[in-house]
C-alpha cells in the first residue's frame, strides 16, 4: 500500500469507528500519532564551542561525544494505520475473547448463574456491562467476521512483510 | 493463491461489520476498562486454585449469589446500594482471603486510594464491613493497578502507580495493561515495580506469567501464614 492509500484508508476507517460509537478509541488513537514514536537519538552531549574560544586540539575530542536520549517522530502512514486496526481489534475483539474467558471461568464454579454484571457508579446513566452464561452467536459470528476483515487488512497494509 | 481482497470493498466490509460485532456499552471507554477487570480477577482466582485454594462467591449481605454484580468504579467494602460480590479464596488450614473489584483501601499516609483488585484477609474486610471504614492495606496481599487502552498507554499511568504503590503496603502492587507501552514499561522497571501487559486472551505468554507472578504471591502467603 502506498502513503497515500494507507492515509485514505486510516481516514475511512477512522470515520466509520466514530459513526459507529468508537470516537474514544479513534480519540486516543489520535492522541498517540500527536504524542509521537518513541525512538532513542544519538546527540551532540556538549554544545558547540564557539569559535572564539576554540583551541583545537583540546575541544575537538568533547565536540565528537555523543549521548543516547529519547526521542519522538511522527509515525508514518502505515504505522498509524496499523495502530488504528491494532486498536479496534482490542477494543472489540480482545474484549469478546476476555468476556467468554469470563464466561468459562464462571461456568466453570458457579452453579446456575444467571448473569455477571459489571456496575459503574460513577458513569451516569450508564447501564451495566451484563456477561451472561449463554452465547449471543450472532454477535460472536459478527466479531469473527470483523476479525477476519482486519487481518485482512493488515495483510495489505503490510505488503506481506508482518510489521 | 488467494486474490488479495480490493482495499475500497475491504473498508466498505469493515464499516458494514462494525455495527453487529459492537458491543452496544463498548461506544464508551468505561465499558472495556470494566471486562478488564472482570478478566483480571478471574486470572487471580484461577492462580489462587491452581496453589490449592477453594474459591466461592458471596454477596455484600452474606448472600450467595446466582446474580453476580461487580462493583468497576471505587466504592467502599461495606456500599450495599447493590448487592455486591466478592470471592472468598480459602487455603486449607489458612486464613481466608477476599477479593474484590473497585474498593476504597487505607495507605500509610492514611489517605484512601482505589484498588481495582484487591485481595485481602478477610478479617480485615470484616472488621471494614462492621467499621464502615476502608481496608489497611497492609491486610492486604495484592493490589491490582487495571487498565485498558485501545492504544497509547501514557507516562502518567506509570508515574501514577509508582506514588500509589509508596503509600500502599499491600504486599503486592501489580500494574497490569492489555496493552504495551515502551515508555510506561521502562519507567515501571526502572522504578523495580511489578507490571504485566499485554494482558489479553490472544496473549497466552503474558497472561501465564501474570497467573504465574499471582501464584507466587499466593505461594508466599501460604508460607507466611502456615502453622
Amino acid at each position: 500500500m502506498t502513503d497515500h492509500e494507507c492515509e485514505t484508508a486510516f481516514e475511512q476507517l477512522e470515520g466509520a469507528m466514530t459513526n459507529a460509537g468508537l470516537l474514544w478509541v479513534t480519540s486516543e488513537v489520535n492522541e498517540e500519532i500527536r504524542f509521537g514514536r518513541t525512538v532513542t537519538k544519538r546527540v551532540s552531549s556538549r554544545p558547540d564551542t564557539p569559535e572564539d574560544v576554540a583551541n583545537e586540539g583540546l575541544t575537538d575530542k568533547r565536540r565528537q561525544s555523543k549521548v543516547t536520549v529519547a526521542a519522538t517522530r511522527p509515525y508514518t502512514a502505515k504505522e498509524k494505520l496499523r495502530m488504528l486496526l491494532d486498536s479496534l481489534e482490542q477494543v472489540i475483539v480482545e474484549t469478546q475473547e476476555m468476556q467468554n474467558a469470563v464466561k468459562t471461568y464462571f461456568t466453570s464454579h458457579a452453579k446456575n448463574w444467571r448473569e455477571l454484571r459489571l456496575v459503574r457508579t460513577d458513569a451516569a446513566g450508564r447501564e451495566p456491562v451484563i456477561i451472561s452464561p449463554t452465547t449471543d452467536e450472532e454477535r460472536v459470528r459478527g466479531v469473527a467476521h470483523l476479525r477476519g476483515l482486519i487481518v485482512a487488512l493488515k495483510g495489505i497494509a503490510s505488503d506481506g512483510n508482518p510489521a | 493463491m488467494g486474490t488479495q481482497p480490493n482495499l475500497p470493498d475491504l473498508l466498505q466490509a469493515i464499516q458494514a461489520a462494525l455495527g453487529p460485532a459492537i458491543l452496544p456499552s463498548l461506544t464508551t471507554a468505561s465499558a472495556g476498562w470494566d471486562i478488564f477487570e472482570a478478566y483480571v480477577l478471574s486470572i487471580i482466582l484461577e492462580a489462587a486454585e491452581t496453589e490449592g485454594a477453594a474459591i466461592a462467591f458471596r454477596n455484600v449481605d452474606g448472600s450467595i449469589p446466582t446474580v453476580f454484580t461487580f462493583r468497576t468504579s471505587p466504592g467502599h467494602i461495606w456500599w450495599d446500594s447493590q448487592p455486591y460480590t466478592h470471592a472468598e479464596i480459602q487455603f486449607p488450614n489458612l486464613p481466608l482471603l477476599e477479593a474484590h473489584t473497585g474498593v476504597y483501601v487505607s495507605g500509610k499516609s492514611g489517605l484512601i486510594h482505589e484498588a481495582d483488585v484487591l485481595v485481602l484477609l478477610s478479617e480485615e474486610a470484616q472488621l471494614s464491613r462492621q467499621n464502615q471504614v476502608p481496608p489497611r492495606s497492609k491486610r492486604s496481599i495484592i493490589a491490582a493497578e487495571c487498565k485498558f487502552y485501545s492504544s497509547g498507554l501514557r507516562i502518567g499511568l506509570a508515574r501514577a502507580f509508582v506514588g500509589l504503590c509508596s503509600d500502599l503496603s499491600s504486599r503486592e502492587c501489580f500494574f497490569i495493561t492489555n496493552i504495551t507501552g515502551v515508555s510506561v514499561e521502562k519507567l515501571l522497571t526502572h522504578q523495580r515495580k511489578k507490571w504485566q501487559s499485554p494482558v489479553q486472551p490472544s496473549q497466552a505468554v503474558a497472561v501465564d506469567r501474570l497467573r504465574n507472578a499471582v501464584q507466587d504471591v499466593f505461594k508466599d502467603f501460604r508460607a507466611k501464614y502456615r502453622l
